[in-house]
């Protein structure tokens, strides 16, 4: 999408399309739903003229504010400058690609306790077997 | 989680599921985020893979996650190659081959595209 395409769409139509993309938003990660009105936030900060690939650099008037404590030792903009950052959150393969194997310890937490279950995880073995779904995220 | 659950008892029989505890995406020593202060949620970065262990149990216990997990490493080898931060899903095929690569989470992240991708894969689900 361009940024002159994007000027024309109304705050609004992109608030809510924003927020309809938020039932999808599950996994670790979905604590981090935030309001209808940040939604807003951000779909307005959006439609000020910002190509939407251009959100991971986050222009310097997006409200982040509302996404972050007046303690927060990072602001957004450094986190998303940081090398390390966009090493991680960007993908090296895709699809049709040779999976990355690794092979892990694998836990166990499904009776409300923690399990070493002694067993290592290889990934390209498993998938011998079957197919392997992956989902990754953290807590925060 | 309770999504991911469903599409895990779907598929379990054919797929096997597999989290994968990567680095923490707003830990106290980063960029903080106003969601995670309302609910308490406050972690300290691991500083050994021992600490991100201990930090994968808590998320995985009060998440009540019930399908196998495995942690990456301090050095982030596995997140790095599947740019997986802050969440990403995959699906892998008995080839080892990468089938389905989701978005980049937290807006990328959709568990109905990784149920698309499995039916594609396997077929039809009653």
């Amino acid at each position: 999408m361009t940024k002159h395409k994007l000027l024309r769409i109304d705050a609004t139509v992109l608030s809510n399309e924003a927020c309809d993309q938020y039932p999808n938003v599950d996994g670790p990660f979905s604590h981090f739903r935030p309001a209808s009105e940040q939604c807003h936030n951000v779909a307005r900060t959006l439609a000020t003229g910002y190509d939407l690939t251009m959100v991971k650099k986050l222009p310097e008037d997006f409200d982040w504010q509302a996404f972050t404590p007046e303690d927060s030792p990072l602001t957004p903009q450094q986190f998303m400058a940081d090398a390390r950052q966009k090493d991680l959150s960007t993908a090296k393969l895709k699809a049709g690609d040779l999976a990355y194997n690794f092979s892990s310890l694998v836990y166990d937490y499904s009776d409300g306790t923690a399990k070493d279950t002694g067993r290592t995880f290889d990934l390209l073995e498993v998938a011998q077997e079957k197919p392997v779904a992956l989902i990754f995220g953290s807590y925060t | 989680m309770e999504p991911l659950h469903e599409l895990w008892q779907r598929w379990q029989q054919d797929v096997q599921f597999l989290v994968v505890y990567i680095r923490e995406a707003h830990p106290e020593e980063g960029w903080v985020v106003t969601m995670n202060r309302d609910q308490e949620i406050l972690v300290n970065d691991p500083t050994t893979n021992d600490e991100r262990v201990e930090v994968a149990a808590t998320c995985a216990l009060r998440l009540n996650i019930r399908m196998p997990v495995v942690v990456d490493d301090l050095d982030d080898q596995i997140a790095s190659a599947y740019g997986a931060l802050p969440d990403r899903l995959y699906l892998i095929d008995r080839g080892g081959k990468i089938a389905f690569q989701g978005d980049e989470g937290p807006w990328g992240f959709d568990p109905k595209a990784l149920d698309a991708a499995c039916e594609s894969l396997i077929g039809p689900k009653p």
